[in-house]
């Protein structure tokens, strides 16, 4: 199953206010394969959330289509695509619906209609996943922001979703948080060999990706592996890695050439 | 920040605390449905025992009744005015006009204070004992039956929880609005009444905005989690009837026979009309 395209975006165009010529996103294609970690980035402005607005059907395109696993994506389609795709949005606030931890979980199997035994077990499995299950009788207010977006994520887990998309979910959180949850993330992605389509401005969380596509004012302009994209787009601001070598580099200093992650730039200062 | 406690629970593992939810409601109604059948002051004894007793039991002090009771007490002393002066039979003690103070008057306005007292206690000691959201629960599975008429109330059921659910978000967000406000130059709870009416209008429009824009949030978020208003929805949150509120129903039945008879035989002669 590994490799087939579970995602797949086809010449996408989509306005907002169709009486003028502002394309939110125009003519976007890209492929994601299963198991693959995508990431998105692009400035404010770009087209990344109107792109995952799009991907789970919150709003419908004006030209193109979206296939999710190889069936296309319509208003007749998507009650059963979303059970397919789950979203985590970036306010944690808002997106919790249950009064408390495991009843917010427990909310899209509720609407899946699922049969009590089976709720609990999913949410029991949910929670222990992010490593929130001693917290689940508690409400949000007594919830960190990051402890809430770890619900929103289990939220989403219960679902067994194929493919998850995150759109700037982690911004509102600490940096120290945010790693911490990505690790986690990255462990639960190869453990239920999930697809990640995260929309970003973090350069860190970008580097995590297989692949990584570039917006810029609704056109894509670059896809591929991320070490690539950093090397040769000098626009993209890189992350502090990749930045710190090439100032070594520009102060003649001899650096290996290719990208370096923070940890292999570390090892090779004080190698 | 949360010092409006809505519903004013009171956290704790007492039997009442313990029991389902939907008993809570229904006896809470079936007791001020009993204070209406009650016809002599013996009556009223017993049934403020019981009362006292249910206080007792649900380990909150005293005082917080009181606290209940405090805002209604001047509109329950005008309602028993009212029954005092204007009731007239038995021996007369006063009159002056249209009024005057009768054995009656005095009779059934201590009947009225009564069933205004019990009415205030017995639901504070439902709300001090049940959280919000089992209410809410309880209310839910109560209509149920309304279903058969088209009546939406799933949805009036979940609307009813998010909105207990975002009470102390947009508390949180009143203060922050506030501040901003104050940090901006406004001076609350100064002038005229009118002036402090104004000072309103910076505070609410921000709200009403980011309420609108959350609930756009929220929306959002339902339905990519499948949310269908009408589709058949399975709940995680279960109510279980236990031993416990078996007990409790033998307990009002007990209580109702103490009211029958205490009508049919009257022994404190002293309060009957």
């Amino acid at each position: 199953m590994n490799g087939s395209p579970i995602l797949s975006v086809k010449d996408l165009s989509f306005r907002y206010d169709i009486r003028t010529d502002d394309y939110a996103l125009s003519a976007v294609s890209f492929t994601i394969k299963r198991g693959d970690w995508a990431a998105v980035i692009g400035d404010n402005g770009s087209g990344k959330s109107t792109l995952a607005r799009l991907i789970v059907g919150l709003v419908e395109p004006e030209q193109g289509s979206i296939f999710i696993n190889n069936c296309i994506l319509n208003e007749q389609s998507k009650w059963d695509l979303r059970k397919k795709v789950g979203i985590v949005f970036q306010n944690p606030d808002n997106q919790f619906i249950g009064t408390t931890v495991q009843d917010d979980v427990a909310f899209g199997l509720e609407n899946l209609n699922l049969d009590y035994h089976e709720m609990e077990t999913r949410v029991f499995q949910a929670l222990k996943l992010v490593d929130m299950y001693h917290f689940r009788d508690k409400d949000p207010s007594q919830l960190s922001g990051g402890q809430k977006q770890r619900v929103a994520i289990a939220g989403v887990l219960a679902l067994q979703p194929d493919l998850m998309i995150f759109d700037e979910a982690f911004v509102m959180l600490d940096p120290k948080s945010r790693r911490e949850l990505l690790k986690v993330l990255k462990n639960i992605q190869k453990k239920l060999n999930l697809t990640i389509l995260s929309i970003t401005h973090d350069r860190e969380e970008a580097t995590l990706a297989d692949q990584l596509l570039v917006l810029s004012a609704g056109k894509l302009i670059d896809q591929g592996e991320p070490q690539a994209i950093f090397q040769k787009n000098p626009d993209i601001e890189p992350p502090f890695a990749e930045q710190l070598r090439q100032e070594l580099k520009g102060k003649g200093i001899e650096v290996p050439d290719g990208y370096m992650t923070e940890d292999e730039l570390v090892a090779w200062i004080c190698r | 920040m949360n010092k409006l406690i809505l519903g004013r629970y009171f956290p704790g593992e007492s039997y009442l605390h313990r029991l389902d939810p939907r008993l809570k409601l229904v006896a809470a109604l079936y007791f001020i449905g009993l204070l209406f059948f009650v016809e002599n002051g013996q009556g009223y004894i017993w049934l403020f025992l019981f009362t006292f007793l249910l206080m007792r039991l649900s380990g909150v002090s005293y005082s917080v009744y009181l606290k209940g009771v405090k805002p209604l007490i001047w509109l329950i002393l005008f309602a028993v005015m009212l029954r005092v002066l204007f009731t007239g039979g038995g021996t007369i003690y006063f009159s002056l006009g249209p009024i005057m103070i009768s054995r009656f008057g005095l009779l059934s306005g201590f009947y009225t204070f009564s069933r205004f007292i019990m009415i205030i206690l017995i639901s504070t000691v439902v709300t001090l004992t049940t959280k919000s959201i089992d209410l809410t629960d309880a209310i839910h599975a109560l209509f149920k039956p309304l279903r058969l008429l088209r009546i939406p109330v799933d949805d009036f059921a979940l609307m009813l929880s998010i909105s207990l659910r975002f009470v102390p978000n947009l508390l949180d967000e009143t203060q922050k609005v506030m501040d901003a406000q104050r940090a901006r130059g406004v001076v609350f709870g100064e002038g005229n009444l009118i002036e402090q009416m104004k000072k309103l209008v910076p505070i609410v429009l921000p709200l009403f905005v980011s309420s609108l824009k959350r609930a756009e949030e929220m929306a959002d978020v339902m339905e990519v989690k499948g949310y269908r208003s009408g589709e058949k929805r399975s709940s995680f949150r279960q109510l279980k009837w236990h031993l416990r509120d078996v007990a409790a129903i033998v307990c009002l039945i007990v209580l109702t026979l103490g009211v029958t008879f205490f009508n049919t035989f009257d022994f404190v002669l002293l309060f009957n009309i």
